[in-house]
């Protein structure tokens, strides 16, 4: 095994804001007033730009990565993470601003299907252009024109007619073929298996296997959809915010990724320094869970009792506050709220003097079911207090001020660890009810 | 699907300093590519239209019958005793083949943006094919004035067509390096600043007039030769006119600085060119 792909502090700056200006007068004119030293007369109204990092924006930021020949990596990661800008850069559209690519062997990149197709062509002259635009010679395109054709599923006597008389299905289809059939080593692939029909999508995929395994060709492949990431991919690469966040086994990569939307943040405990929440009279300090016996954890069992740790600053005197969970699960749906004092009248509520506080909300075992549960907090004064109007309310827009993981349990046998199938439906909560069956007549 | 074993590894590395600005190697490698785009643009040229290639004849019959008229006739400017037609004709369609390379070439960042921004290729290769396409033309209309020298051959007009006509494909090379350099400079600045294309459809139209197109060399006065001398397309239209006609002397100066004067330019072109294409994406 050797590398085929070395990738070194690989980082690509982009400049926020407006990039060159409207035309080359007012470029002319600025440079001009650079030279007699003169103020720019097209400079923001604050006056020169500040020569900081304001404006200027990291796409990727410092990215190592190794890859094996014969590897297929996914890449996945949200929308604005840096996917795409690094395969820009890996088939060498943009270059890096820092940083550098070693690549062995031949690379064909596939950022978009279809791309150099040209409608008054027929579609086999546009096979061979499209071959050429990837580096394939005329020759090595006509040995595979049949096995092109054949697997785009377009029939021959369409193959002389311009592509403009096409179905897009049939364009993407076409697109897709050529590049499958292309000679290289290295494939890199943006979000284009997702074309076509699901039987050419369900065949595309196949045949990305099918090259790998038989030629032991890399292949490089970005895509939101797990299913086919977990179908084809033998590694995965997490990016977030222009930096490789976690990389490994793509099953574990892909729960990480699908489960956890603050994945990102420790997961036991969420701690603010700085940039705390905060109203004027309380301030967050922390949220944490852990189990009875005190062991700092993000995984429960489901006989466990979850403890909730919240750590609070109070900066005024006699001052009344309700503390809230809010809990999420799949992706921002929400289900269960505990409120502090909802069992307790508001005039019998005890107010609390300024200083550091640590409240605990002990959640009884079975109170939830299996799976992952996104927690957010939010405190509150009291109706007629003079500053009930402020909340805290973390995090605001979004799910995730801590997150949990509630699992099977490996103490007891339930029926539901050992039922040998995928349990058909999910549920929020697991609560031990009371079933009691009577035998009311025995015909 | 068996492949065969590479005695040859390609290696490529990437960082952000610019490649070495003329990878011959690279661009021979894509010379199918070359021809592919070449036969797309002549091919996708034609379709549709109803006259196909005789737009190719019709344009430099057209302005040299215009020239005829307006500088022969009415304006009577000397043409070295050549028939005008004929005079116009070379000159026409010379420098046609020269203004539409460098308005073709001078486009290539904003016409190919979308093939560009997702897929990786020598950008050079759309120049160069650009260069020929131009060359296929400049063809067609070539064997359209040998046509005509020979119709005014039996029509009583000495000619002496000989062995100097072979330097015509230098004299063209030469000019591809102009229009390669200076279409290159030119599309490393449109790019960001989409104005100077207007400004250059402009300028190759005052560029043709203080070029000897309609003109013969000898009726410039001594005064503005230097001009000239620093402009490289007249020595190649002279040139072209030396070798057709033998009209004036051959003059080996004036070549030898038009010569080095393209030479410049080709590289400074291809120079600022490599520069521009590896960060012309982040800001078109």
């Amino acid at each position: 095994m050797r590398y085929v792909i070395e990738i070194k502090n690989l980082s690509k700056e982009y400049q926020l804001g407006i990039i060159g200006r409207d035309t080359f007068y007012r470029d002319f004119q600025s440079l001009i007033a650079k030279i007699f030293k003169k103020d720019d007369p097209n400079s923001p109204l604050s006056g020169t730009i500040p020569n900081d990092n304001s404006n200027k924006f990291l796409a990727l930021n410092k990215i190592n990565l190794d890859v094996n020949q014969g590897d297929i990596i996914g890449i996945i990661g949200k929308n604005g993470a840096g996917k795409s800008t690094l395969l820009k850069v890996l088939s060498r559209i943009t270059s890096p601003t820092e940083g550098s690519i070693k690549i062995t062997g031949k690379i064909a990149s596939l950022l978009e299907v279809g791309t150099g197709f040209h409608g008054e062509l027929t579609g086999r002259e546009n096979i061979y252009l499209n071959g050429a635009i990837n580096g394939m010679s005329v020759s090595s395109v006509e040995k595979q024109l049949d096995n092109i054709v054949k697997f785009s599923g377009i029939l021959m006597q369409h193959i002389d007619t311009p592509v403009k008389r096409y179905s897009s299905g049939m364009i993407v289809k076409l697109g897709f073929s050529i590049a499958a059939f292309l000679d290289y080593d290295i494939l890199i692939c943006d979000e284009v298996l997702a074309v076509g029909d699901q039987e050419f999508q369900n065949k595309a995929i196949n045949k990305v296997k099918e090259i790998n395994s038989n030629s032991n060709r890399t292949v490089l492949f970005v895509s939101h959809n797990m299913d086919s990431i977990l179908k084809i991919c033998t590694k995965v690469v997490i990016i977030n915010n222009g930096m490789i966040a976690h990389q490994g086994s793509t099953k574990e990569m892909v729960e990480r990724y699908t489960n956890s939307r603050s994945y990102f943040k420790n997961y036991y405990e969420n701690r603010w320094s700085n940039n705390s929440p905060q109203t004027d009279s309380i301030k967050l300090i922390s949220i944490s869970s852990k189990n009875n016996i005190g062991e700092k954890l993000k995984d429960f069992d489901i006989t466990d009792e979850i403890l909730i740790d919240i750590e609070f600053q109070i900066l005024k005197n006699d001052k009344n506050f309700c503390t809230n969970l809010h809990f999420y699960r799949n992706n921002n749906f929400f289900f269960q709220t505990f409120d502090e004092s909802i069992h307790v009248e508001w005039e019998n509520q005890k107010s609390k003097n300024i200083g550091r506080y640590k409240q605990t909300c002990k959640i009884p075992p079975y109170t939830f079911d299996v799976g992952h549960i996104d927690i957010n907090i939010l405190i509150f004064n009291p109706p007629g207090d003079i500053d009930s109007s402020n909340q805290i309310m973390e995090p605001k827009g979004s799910t995730g001020a801590l997150s949990l993981e509630i699992i099977e349990s490996k103490k007891i046998n339930h029926t539901r660890g050992t039922y040998p199938f995928a349990w058909a439906k999910d549920s929020l909560t697991r609560p031990i009810c009371k079933w009691i069956t009577k035998l009311e007549d025995e015909k | 699907m068996m492949t065969k074993k590479k005695l040859q590894v390609e290696t490529i590395i990437i960082t952000s300093k610019a490649n070495s600005f003329l990878n011959v190697n690279e661009i021979l490698k894509y010379r199918d590519l070359i021809f592919l785009l070449v036969s797309r643009d002549f091919k996708v040229f034609y379709k549709q239209t109803i006259l196909g290639p005789f737009w190719y004849i019709l344009q430099p019959l057209l302005n040299s019958a215009v020239f005829t008229v307006i500088f022969g006739k009415i304006a009577s400017m000397p043409t070295d005793e050549i028939p005008p037609f004929i005079f116009y004709m070379s000159g026409t369609i010379l420098w046609s083949y020269f203004s539409s390379s460098m308005m073709s070439i001078s486009q290539v960042f904003t016409t190919n943006k979308d093939l560009f921004s997702k897929v990786y290729f020598p950008r050079l290769a759309v120049p160069i094919a650009n260069v020929i396409i131009n060359y296929l033309q400049f063809f067609i209309q070539f064997v359209i004035l040998i046509l005509f020298i020979i119709y005014f051959y039996f029509n009583g007009s000495s000619f002496s067509l000989d062995i100097k006509l072979l330097l015509i494909p230098l004299l063209l090379l030469q000019l591809s390096l102009i229009s390669i350099g200076f279409g290159c400079l030119f599309a490393s600045i449109t790019y960001k600043y989409k104005d100077l294309a207007l400004l250059l459809g402009f300028g190759m139209q005052l560029w043709m007039f203080v070029s000897p197109v309609i003109y013969p060399m000898s009726m410039i006065s001594d005064k503005y030769i230097y001009f000239y001398i620093l402009n490289p397309v007249s020595s190649i239209i002279e040139n072209f006119r030396y070798v057709l006609f033998s009209n004036s002397d051959f003059n080996l100066g004036l070549t030898l600085l038009s010569l080095f004067f393209s030479i410049i330019i080709f590289i400074f072109g291809l120079y600022i060119f490599n520069k521009v294409e590896k960060k012309f994406m982040d800001t078109i």
